[in-house]
């Protein structure tokens, strides 16, 4: 669903991203980890053509980012750490814009209501300006907007952190549903307990490389952590 | 997709308190300078009228006098107020509002409004054109800076373009969405613009006046879309918010204030006018001397009496069955008016040549061509002035060979002292009657300015789309 070939990134001559190899089926929760730095948010924006990659584009679904942009970005929804909304707009409002742009106008604004619903937004929240909303409620439409959008792909970037445990927990069990539906999923974290909760595989990063992948049934919490220190200290 | 983007553009900036007070504060400035407007044309136009009728009424009641000394005793033609002036006032305050029509003379329009003002005016009226040429682009700028660079630090940006927008729709639905909130002013303001014209005038100027009022509509309309383009281009490029609006408020500054007032003195210094003392010497000079140099007045008379005396079979001038000087009073009319025709010839072309190097600077100021072609729909421009005077100069030259003909062939060198004329004849004289250029006459006039606002507004869209393809996300 997700392959990433060689996919370098530079900028000004800085290696951020080097011959990196991905490749993440559908239904699979693939979670980066690395030091700040190491490559991770470069990763994910090239996915989406938010930034030109140096060397080798990355194809979404067969399909390359760089020379189709647009066919390519109908598969896939970003969620940035911070899910930026239009302050002077309702969540509901807000999801009917970027549904909207994301070509998906048939939607009723009940069908739109319930997708706030189904993430978990409180029902007296979605007609409330999104100036008033914390960093959850605004990740919670941004789980909503690629639940309407049908997104195959969905990329996030250190979406659980600042979240406090319970809404990152309910965060992780909207992951886990999308990806029991089929959806590709591309995270970066920090918290290594989500990762070993939530995903499926898992990717470490150092220097724009990947230095180690493994599988996450194949290891405890005790062993991941140990893991993760050995590769980030070396 | 343009629809989309525009409807909520158009949304965010109605919740915005900053579009709400500042669009309150420009659609009051806007009524309150059409109710000034209205009134100013109203008084203007009674007192004109009235000044023009009373004109006539002295005229007509001058008594018994030979014609001669009525021609001296003269008329005088009002400019009368165009009834677009009452948005636009153009150079209305600055030009001649009356001509005395007298013997000999084509004089210049005199009575410039501004003479009589305070200094305090001297720094402008009010006028519905300020608000639209100065303060709407200023609101623009307000609606329209942070279009592009608030929603990049805002992070909606990177969204928006994540979900697979294209930049060119982006762009547009921004430009229409903009618009839109504009139109919430404009839409009063325009209906109000054309209730103020109908309380005005009457039907028929109302009608005549009503495909000038939409050319100059149009003519706003291109103006405003250039400075949104402009500040989308700018919002696109700027690295910040603050950035965006500092160069916006600084183009602002340059092409409404800077340049406006750098092209009046780059135009009076590079083409010279002739001083007034100047002007009436060589009017003098031509008409004593004749036109080429060559054929002094004293001369001219003489071959014209031994043309009339061999016409008439006679050997001297008493001998006429007519009166010798009128017959040379109209002869001088005519030579002088060749001289006239010469030299308001020469400054009526220095005029338009200072106003068309001032036009050329519309390649870098909006501003200019809006105010032009503006001035030029109102009927308030220089050669709407022109074709004032020029309509003045054919009626007194009607007026005077009338005159003339009537001491010529209704008395002879013996009469001709005592020769008078009453009423009856007085009425018999044509009234000054002025009928302003015809809309398609003024839009010739126009033209340039017209098309350089239409390159400035699909020149700055254009522009902005390309600074949108070139816009980093962050």
């Amino acid at each position: 669903m997700l392959k990433a070939v060689e996919l370098s990134k530079n900028y000004n001559g800085a290696v951020a991203l080097d011959s990196l190899n991905l490749n993440i089926e559908a239904g699979e929760v693939y979670c980066l980890l690395g030091a700040n730095g190491a490559g991770k948010t470069t990763t994910i924006n090239l996915l989406p053509n938010l930034r030109d990659p140096s060397g080798r584009p990355a194809p979404i679904n067969g399909l390359d980012v760089t020379r189709e942009p647009l066919e390519t970005k109908k598969f896939l929804a970003y969620i940035p750490e911070q899910v930026n909304l239009y302050k002077n707009l309702s969540g509901l409002e807000n999801l009917e814009y970027f549904t909207s742009l994301a070509g998906k106008t048939g939607y009723s604004k009940d069908e739109l209501r319930q997708f706030l619903i189904d993430s978990s937004l409180q029902a007296d929240a979605i007609d409330n300006r999104v100036s008033t909303y914390s960093k959850g409620m605004r990740q919670k439409v941004g789980i909503a907007l690629a639940v309407a959008k049908k997104a195959e792909v969905l990329l996030l970037d250190e979406p659980t952190s600042g979240l406090d445990p319970s809404a990152s927990n309910e965060f992780s069990e909207l992951l886990t549903n999308l990806s029991k539906q089929g959806v590709a999923i591309l995270m970066a974290t920090h918290d290594l307990f989500r990762a070993k909760e939530t995903g499926t595989r898992i990717g470490i990063m150092k220097h724009g490389k990947l230095v180690a992948e493994m599988s996450t049934d194949e290891i405890g919490h005790a062993d991941l952590e140990k893991i993760y220190l050995e590769h980030i200290r070396n | 997709m343009i629809q989309i983007i525009a409807k909520k553009e158009f949304t965010e900036l109605l919740r915005d308190g900053r579009f709400r007070w500042t669009a309150l504060i420009v659609l009051t400035l806007l009524l309150v300078s059409l109710a000034l407007g209205w009134k100013n044309y109203t008084t203007v136009k009674r007192d004109k009228d009235a000044a023009q009728a009373d004109s006539r009424q002295t005229w007509e009641n001058q008594g018994e006098r030979n014609p001669h000394s009525a021609a001296h005793f003269g008329v005088y033609a009002y400019k009368p107020k165009m009834p677009l002036s009452l948005i636009d006032s153009g150079l209305d305050n600055f030009s001649g509002s009356s001509i005395w029509v007298e013997a000999h003379y084509q004089n210049p329009a005199r009575n410039r409004p501004i003479e009589d003002a305070t200094a305090l005016q001297r720094f402008g009226e009010l006028t519905a054109a300020g608000v639209l040429q100065l303060l709407l682009p200023l609101l623009i700028i307000f609606l329209t800076f942070d279009a592009f660079a608030g929603e990049r630090t805002g992070g909606t940006l990177r969204q928006v373009l994540s979900l697979g927008v294209p930049r060119l729709q982006l762009v547009l639905g921004k430009t229409l969405g903009v618009l839109s909130a504009l139109f919430l002013l404009l839409i009063p303001a325009v209906l109000i613009g054309v209730l103020a014209l109908a309380l005005a005038t009457d039907n028929d100027t109302l009608l005549a006046s009503l495909p000038r009022f939409l050319l100059m509509c149009l003519g706003y309309l291109l103006y405003f879309i250039a400075f949104i383009g402009i500040a989308l281009t700018v919002s696109a490029l700027a690295s910040s918010v603050r950035t965006s609006l500092v160069v916006l408020l600084a183009f602002w500054i340059f092409s409404c204030l800077l340049i406006p007032r750098i092209v009046n003195d780059v135009s009076a210094n590079a083409i010279k006018t002739p001083s007034g003392a100047e002007f009436w010497a060589k009017v003098k000079q031509d008409i004593k001397e004749g036109i080429d140099g060559h054929n002094p007045a004293n001369t001219r008379t003489k071959a014209l009496e031994e043309k009339v005396l061999a016409q008439y079979g006679v050997a001297k001038k008493e001998d006429l069955p007519i009166n010798f000087g009128g017959i040379s009073l109209q002869a001088g009319e005519e030579h002088a008016s060749q001289v006239f025709d010469k030299h308001y010839g020469i400054l009526n072309e220095i005029h338009l040549s200072q106003e068309r190097l001032q036009s050329f600077f519309g390649i870098v100021s909006p501003f200019l061509p809006a105010r032009s072609f503006s001035m030029a729909m109102a009927g308030t421009d220089l050669r709407h002035q022109q074709h004032f005077t020029d309509s003045v100069e054919q009626y007194r030259r009607g007026l005077q060979k009338m005159l003339n003909d009537d001491l010529a062939y209704n008395s002879t060198a013996k009469t001709a002292s005592t020769y008078r004329v009453g009423k009856a004849f007085w009425e018999k004289t044509p009234d000054f009657e002025y009928s302003s250029p015809s809309t398609s006459r003024a839009l010739s006039s126009g033209i340039f300015s017209f098309v350089l606002l239409f390159v400035w507004s699909f020149g700055a869209i254009g522009l902005s789309i390309f600074a949108a393809n070139r816009m980093r996300v962050n």
